[in-house]
């Protein structure tokens, strides 16, 4: 039980690992995007937007608000793929190919984390839910955990990546 | 009574935590090889031997004295109906049910083969995924793998040659990154005198040689037969385990990469 309880916090520092090289793959792409663009900043500004309102929720240990600010993230770039998409000048260079890759790969690990976070949560509530976890967990105060990782309707857990460099 | 009821209850406790603690396995176990499982039966054994002989030297090489790791590069084929049953393989739940690489140093590498899957040969198209193990992470990107894929796989008609190449690719790239070695080999030897002339057959001869002139051979010293048969009991009392490749216990956080042909 102690076990299912630590993997839960575990997978939640996954996420915030993920997060972060999310975060860290975001302001490149926004950086690449740099003179390309009519309205650069306003990615930048959704970028930082998202940032800030995770470093809060994070301070006060809120996971639904840490969510939704995974979420904004997703709409940012989802934001920043779509100016990559419509502007032939920026498609056309080699870096593309290469954000397309590391933003894939990204995605998935944390798409990964979060299903893994979810499932921590819901095998450790099963185990104290059931007999013979419930005479534990009534002895020793383990109570259930309520706060799964929930993906917004408006963010994708993968962003619809075309892979520009494969020609498919 | 009483002491008999609590008996009972604190049986039935214990029962029932060891029946918690069985392992569920979703996904297939790996071949004996474990380093190529091809599962959709479309690998030629030239290739299929390459990348064995390949991974395991890399295998001896990474666990030795010094470097003490235990990198491993794994080979899947799925032959699949569509793109929705991929969607509910998680890779990295099979990387890590195969435990690949010593301290998360592995590479998964999956083929989908898309169509009908009693007829691998008529597949419509391919998908590939790529799988790293946590600690492969520092060494190998997402972005590396796809440059590779693309030079190698991207560029053939062949899927053996180009598989060989990609294999030669990412050896190049682990021993150049973690060691300071650099790995070289030769395409054009390998595509043009190894793959026609290879004979899975081959490989057999000496083993079978060997076991044959201990056995019939007046030459053959009693020594000889003695190991032959200790070796003998070994492998069928452990199931053939003395030949079975295994994981080095690595996981993966599911980082990868995904091409498609």
């Amino acid at each position: 039980m102690i076990e299912a309880d630590e993997n839960i916090n575990l997978e939640y520092a996954r996420i915030d690992y993920s997060l972060q090289r999310r975060y860290d793959t975001l302001t490149q792409l926004a950086n690449s995007i740099n003179g390309f663009q009519a309205h650069e900043q306003a990615y930048f500004d959704a970028i930082t937007q998202a940032r800030e309102a995770y470093a809060s929720a994070f301070a006060n240990n809120d996971i639904a608000a840490m969510a939704e600010a995974d979420n904004l993230q997703s709409i940012a770039l989802s934001n920043l793929i779509a100016a990559f998409e419509q502007n032939p000048e920026l498609k056309a260079t080699e870096a593309y190919g290469d954000y397309n890759d590391a933003v894939w790969g990204i995605e998935t690990a944390l798409s990964d984390a979060r299903r893994k976070y979810n499932e921590a949560i819901n095998e450790y509530n099963l185990l104290i839910r059931k007999f013979p976890g419930l005479i534990y967990a009534d002895m020793f105060d383990f109570e259930q955990e309520d706060d799964y990782w929930k993906v917004g309707e408006n963010a994708t857990d993968v962003p619809d990546i075309v892979f520009g460099s494969t020609g498919n | 009574m009483k002491a008999k009821i609590v008996f009972l209850l604190i049986i039935a406790l214990l029962v029932s935590t060891l029946i918690g603690c069985g392992d569920k396995k979703e996904y297939p176990d790996p071949t004996r090889k474990f380093y190529v499982n091809d599962f959709a039966d479309k690998l030629s054994p030239a290739v299929e031997s390459t990348i064995v002989r390949e991974a395991e030297r890399l295998f001896e090489y990474s666990t030795d004295e010094v470097t003490q790791t235990g990198i491993q590069v794994v080979f899947v084929t799925f032959a699949v109906e569509s793109e929705e049953d991929i969607a509910s393989i998680y890779l990295s739940d099979l990387y890590n049910q195969w435990e690949i690489g010593t301290d998360d140093l592995g590479i998964l590498i999956v083929y989908y083969y898309v169509g009908n899957i009693d007829d691998p040969e008529s597949s419509i198209y391919t998908i590939y995924d790529f799988v790293l193990g946590y600690s492969m992470e520092q060494y190998v990107s997402p972005v590396d793998l796809g440059n590779m894929f693309d030079e190698t796989m991207k560029v053939t008609e062949d899927e053996q040659l180009g598989t060989a190449h990609l294999l030669y690719e990412i050896l190049q790239e682990i021993y150049w990154e973690i060691y300071g070695i650099e790995f070289t080999y030769d395409l054009d030897y390998y595509a043009n005198t190894y793959l026609p002339n290879y004979d899975e057959y081959a490989e057999y001869d000496d083993i079978w040689g060997w076991i044959l002139y201990i056995i019939l051979s007046p030459s053959s010293s009693w020594w000889e037969k003695g190991i032959l048969a200790l070796i003998g009991f070994a492998i069928l009392g452990t199931g053939g385990g003395l030949a079975r490749n295994i994981g080095g216990g690595g996981r993966s956080g599911g980082m990868s990469l995904r091409r498609r042909k």
